[in-house]
């Protein structure tokens, strides 16, 4: 009996025991301000999606052909365009000048 | 250019073609717009002969006054003349052929082609004679 009696008493004061360090835990979180508690929140915050991170696809190719650019050598672009001449158009010899008046 | 014109172009020999390259500046762009002008007139040559005459012995500024003197030598309309270097007509054109020119090449001004051949500057007549000769014997062969 005096054996159950100790046990109870040890029951008890280990008991109290934690009630204090449980209202001691509840006090300091109390103390805690609040600017410190708005921390944010643990959701992941919406990133807007980076070119990086989006699946790239290739520019379409183009599938209408180029039209070609005639290219004339000088002498042809000249004989082409020629403004001012002087002599027979079937002269054996064709002599263009182009030319500067400074 | 009158013995040219007198020796290989009068004999049927030459067809000779000038075109503009106006690569030194806004009065070289000028003088070209002059000569434009006169050919709306129907004296390209005459006009063309005159200012590189007084090009080769005065180096004079081009101007619109100056351009407008050399249109009154030439007994050009005056005011016909004027109006049209004042309206810019022939800028675009001027400007335009000098960037194709360089664009296909041609190294400095005067730039020559005798059938086709390219010959880079100015030379003595006597030069343009020794290529105009040979062209006309290679064209005799064919």
């Amino acid at each position: 009996m005096p054996l159950f009696r100790s046990f109870v008493v040890i029951v008890i004061i280990s008991m109290s025991g934690l009630t204090a360090c449980a209202g001691n835990r509840i006090a300091r979180s109390a103390d805690v301000p609040a600017a410190i508690t708005a921390v944010p929140s643990s959701e992941p915050e919406q990133v807007a999606p980076t070119p990086s991170s989006t699946p790239t696809t290739p520019p379409p190719t183009p599938t209408a052909t180029p039209t070609p650019t005639p290219t004339l050598s000088l002498a042809e672009m000249l004989l082409a365009e020629a403004r001012h001449s002087q002599g027979a158009e079937d002269a054996p010899v064709t002599f263009i000048e182009f030319s500067d008046f400074k | 250019m009158s013995r040219l014109r007198d020796e290989y172009i009068e004999t049927g020999k030459v067809r000779f073609i000038f075109s503009h390259y106006a690569t030194l500046g806004p009065e070289s762009t000028k003088a070209a717009e002059g000569s434009e002008c006169a050919a709306d007139q129907d004296a390209f040559w005459p006009y063309h002969d005159l200012l590189f005459a007084d090009q080769v012995k005065n180096h004079s500024r081009v101007t619109d006054e100056y351009l407008m003197a050399l249109a009154g030598q030439v007994g050009l309309d005056t005011a016909h003349f004027s109006d049209c270097l004042d309206n810019g007509g022939h800028d675009n054109r001027v400007i335009e052929l000098a960037m194709r020119i360089k664009a296909r090449g041609a190294r400095g001004v005067p730039g020559f082609l005798i059938n086709g051949q390219y010959i880079a500057g100015a030379l003595p007549y006597e030069d343009f004679q020794g290529y105009l000769d040979a062209a006309l014997a290679e064209a005799a062969l064919d």
